[in-house]
């Protein structure tokens, strides 16, 4: 690496000098009486340099070189300055390009937004209001949520999807984690709560959703049995995805990813999507009794 | 000898600034448009696409 490097410094720095040379030869012959110019007195001119730069060519280049310094340096400095150009737009155009490969990645995965946590309270967290205003929007008509207890995200009045629930009248379908289920222990085992407490966390989201089932919304809940892994927020066109780490932490604590429906229908918000669905059709034995 | 000197002078000067034109312009090139130049320093920090598909912005409130 360092000797193609060197290479190429000493590629670059003969061709200034050559470049030099040249350009003082040139300018040289070109050295017309002004008064007397004419495509003849160029064309002898030339004659006679030629003649002379073959008797004698390294006298005749360096006294080119020699004759008006100023005039070399400056040369050496505009050709040098080419040279510099040259090479840094090149890996520029290389650079450019690598990165509209990694953009065009980002956009045909869908890629939105990247937060490193989803508290409420903290710097950098993500967007809860502005999520809130993707779900109440009027063309929205789905809210897909997969969680563990979600206490903390709808069931409790501070969360954060509390209130906007309330005026949502599209499609709700809500999977948590069931309360009885030996991985339910576990994940409350792992972020240290209480598993009494875990399972009133879980309850508490329920009679959330009978709570919004009896205001003629269009709600329904099932439960899952096992360990909780993803944590998705879903609308017809946004998926707020996070993962519950299985070793425990708070899921707030985790990153969100925010993925946007494409086009193509290739991107991960629709990856996603299905997954949900996926599951949603797996715990069809096991509903949340919703009244 | 004078002129040996000289024309070792310029050849060197000449290397040395093409050199550290190059080198300079390419860390700051680099710098500027590589994917990763900025990887460490905004893990943790919100990285967000401006637009979305609903018209609203997700900006980042400050």
């Amino acid at each position: 690496m360092v000797g193609k490097e060197l290479l190429k410094l000493v590629v670059l720095t003969v061709a200034a000098l050559v470049a030099t040379w040249l350009l003082a030869i040139l300018g040289n012959i070109l050295q017309v009486d002004p008064t007397a110019l004419s495509w003849e007195a160029v064309w002898q001119k030339i004659k006679i340099s030629a003649q002379v730069f073959l008797d004698r060519p390294v006298a005749y280049s360096v006294q080119s070189v020699t004759d008006d310094p100023i005039r070399t340096i400056s040369t050496i400095v505009l050709v040098s300055g080419y040279l510099i150009l040259f090479v840094l737009l090149r890996r520029a155009h290389w650079r450019i390009k690598e990165a509209s490969v990694e953009r065009l990645l980002a956009v045909q995965a869908g890629i939105g937004g990247r937060w490193p946590h989803a508290r409420t309270d903290g710097e950098g967290g993500a967007p809860w209001p502005d999520l809130c205003a993707e779900i109440a929007r009027p063309d929205n008509n789905i809210l897909y949520l997969l969680g563990a207890n979600g206490a903390e995200t709808f069931g409790e009045p501070k969360s954060p999807l509390y209130q906007v629930m309330t005026t949502f009248h599209g499609q709700v379908h809500v999977v948590l984690a069931d309360p009885d289920s030996e991985h339910t222990a576990a994940r409350a085992r792992a972020v240290k709560a209480n598993l009494t407490e875990y399972k009133r966390a879980v309850r508490t989201s329920v009679a959330r959703l009978r709570t919004l089932r009896g205001q003629l919304r269009a709600v329904e809940g099932r439960y899952y049995t096992g360990q909780p892994n993803w944590k998705m927020i879903i609308t017809s066109r946004t998926a707020w995805v996070q993962y519950y780490l299985p070793h425990g932490g708070h899921v707030n604590e985790t990153a969100v990813w925010r993925f946007d429906a494409t086009p193509n229908g290739t991107g991960l918000y629709h990856i996603f999507q299905m997954e949900f669905e996926r599951v949603w059709r797996r715990c069809e034995r096991n509903p949340m009794e919703l009244g | 000898m004078i002129e040996f000197a000289a024309a070792l002078v310029v050849v060197v000067c000449t290397g040395g600034a093409i050199g550290a034109g190059v080198t300079y312009g390419t860390r700051y090139i680099d710098g500027k448009l590589r994917y990763d130049a900025d990887l460490a320093s905004t893990e943790n920090k919100p990285l967000v696409r401006p637009s979305h598909p609903s018209g609203l912005d997700w900006r980042i409130k400050s």
